[in-house]
């Protein structure tokens, strides 16, 4: 092997270490971005209440991804049985129910007299896709399951 | 003449928490500490406020701390801590709808157990919730116990309920600590853990935890308001349930759901 095969080796494989480097850094901004965002998204998240002042409630949720399938748990205590209306666009599941009663907190604690909440109202985002022919709904203790199969 | 804020009858700091007395008092005999802390569906915290209510227990002391976030509770129009204290005749509770930060539940459960000392409390009770995956499903909630020794496990016995003995599995949070500590000071305290949700507010396996509680120290307490009532109190406890969800998940609260692997 010639001093020049000797050259375009080592450069070859310093080129293969710059890419990899470079590849490795995006990767790392990236993963560190991706880290930055949910955390300000999940600030954001903490600092809002679970109420709006129009009048309605934002109910608990869970999201449990089981492999073939993804499970959502909506608690909707108080929610009228017959008005629960679930809708699915894209990667989006829509969750609408009226409550059987009206719900004043200034009746519980004094605060936020003019407000009365009368719906519940929840949007979701999941991560993938969602076929409403896939889907399945149950209602059950007043907590709404929602079953999506992923194939 | 409107009342703004407690009077200090006694102040005593223990571990970085500061006791606060508003007034004397003594425990009547045999007596028991109930504490109530946001946990599991925030089972242990619904079945303390019920408790609160309807044996109409006095508030006389609290616990505050500059560890703690920076929060005063107002309630009546009077400024607490965050950490309350209610008693009456041989019955102390220790409530707060809050979680304090994960690094400082150790000292606070050292301070605990040091506060009962104080005030000669003979048995120490958490009544918490067990997470269960299918909860939705469950229609008998399963309740089980954790003894810190023979003779509360003989406490237990005597009551005559439905309790099983958790044998194998993990606990995690404020009550792991308590326990665990308890067993080190030989003290005696109880834990006793009922199925329910782990994100959802859960008033019936509350419910289940005060039945057991009225049997063991023989404190009727009625739980048919707060079946009722216990579409109300998931409304209203919305919103700590979601506060607390990052504390549990950093506790790593989901190991209770893993089986161990050496049983």
């Amino acid at each position: 092997m010639d001093i020049y095969e000797e050259i375009e080796k080592f450069m070859k494989k310093v080129e293969r270490l710059a890419r990899e480097t470079k590849d490795y850094i995006e990767s790392m901004l990236r993963k560190e971005m991706e880290r930055l965002y949910q955390e300000i998204s999940s600030f954001e998240r903490m600092l809002k209440p679970l109420w709006d002042s129009s009048g309605s409630l934002e109910p608990l949720y869970t999201v449990k991804d089981l492999g073939d399938k993804i499970v959502v748990y909506v608690d909707l205590p108080m929610a009228q049985e017959g008005t629960i209306d679930v809708k699915f666009s894209e990667n989006k599941i829509y969750v609408y129910a009226k409550l059987r009663k009206d719900v004043k907190f200034h009746e519980w604690y004094g605060r936020l007299k003019e407000t009365k909440f009368t719906e519940y109202k929840l949007v979701i985002t999941l991560p993938i896709k969602i076929d409403p022919d896939k889907v399945n709904v149950t209602y059950k203790k007043g907590v709404l399951q929602i079953t999506i199969r992923k194939y | 003449m409107v009342k703004y804020m407690y009077r200090v009858y006694r102040e005593e700091l223990i571990n970085d928490f500061r006791y606060i007395e508003y007034e004397d008092f003594q425990l009547e005999r045999p007596s028991y500490m109930l504490i109530g802390l946001p946990d599991a569906g925030l089972v242990s915290v619904i079945s303390a406020y019920h408790i609160i209510r309807k044996l109409d227990l006095m508030e006389v002391g609290g616990v505050d701390s500059h560890h703690l976030p920076p929060i005063a509770v107002i309630h009546k129009g009077i400024v607490r801590p965050p950490i309350r204290i209610f008693a009456k005749k041989n019955l102390l509770l220790l409530y707060s709808e809050l979680l304090p930060p994960t690094p400082l539940i150790p000292s606070l459960i050292n301070s605990i157990l040091d506060y009962s000392v104080r005030k000669g409390v003979d048995y120490v009770l958490c009544m918490t919730g067990l997470p269960i995956p299918n909860r939705i499903e469950v229609e008998k909630l399963r309740s089980f116990y954790i003894p810190s020794n023979q003779r509360v496990a003989e406490f237990v016995k005597n009551a005559g309920i439905e309790l099983e003995l958790f044998e194998n599995g993990y606990i995690v949070g404020p009550y792991a600590l308590l326990i665990k500590e308890a067993i080190r000071r030989r003290m005696n305290a109880l834990v006793i853990l009922t199925e329910s949700f782990m994100e959802f507010p859960d008033p019936e396996a509350s419910a289940k935890n005060i039945e057991i509680f009225s049997a063991l120290t023989g404190l009727k307490v009625d739980v048919k308001e707060l079946i009722e009532e216990a579409e109300v109190i998931r409304i209203k406890a919305r919103e700590h349930m979601k506060r607390i969800m990052p504390n549990l998940a950093q506790m790593r609260k989901e190991y209770e759901y893993a089986p161990p692997l050496y049983t």
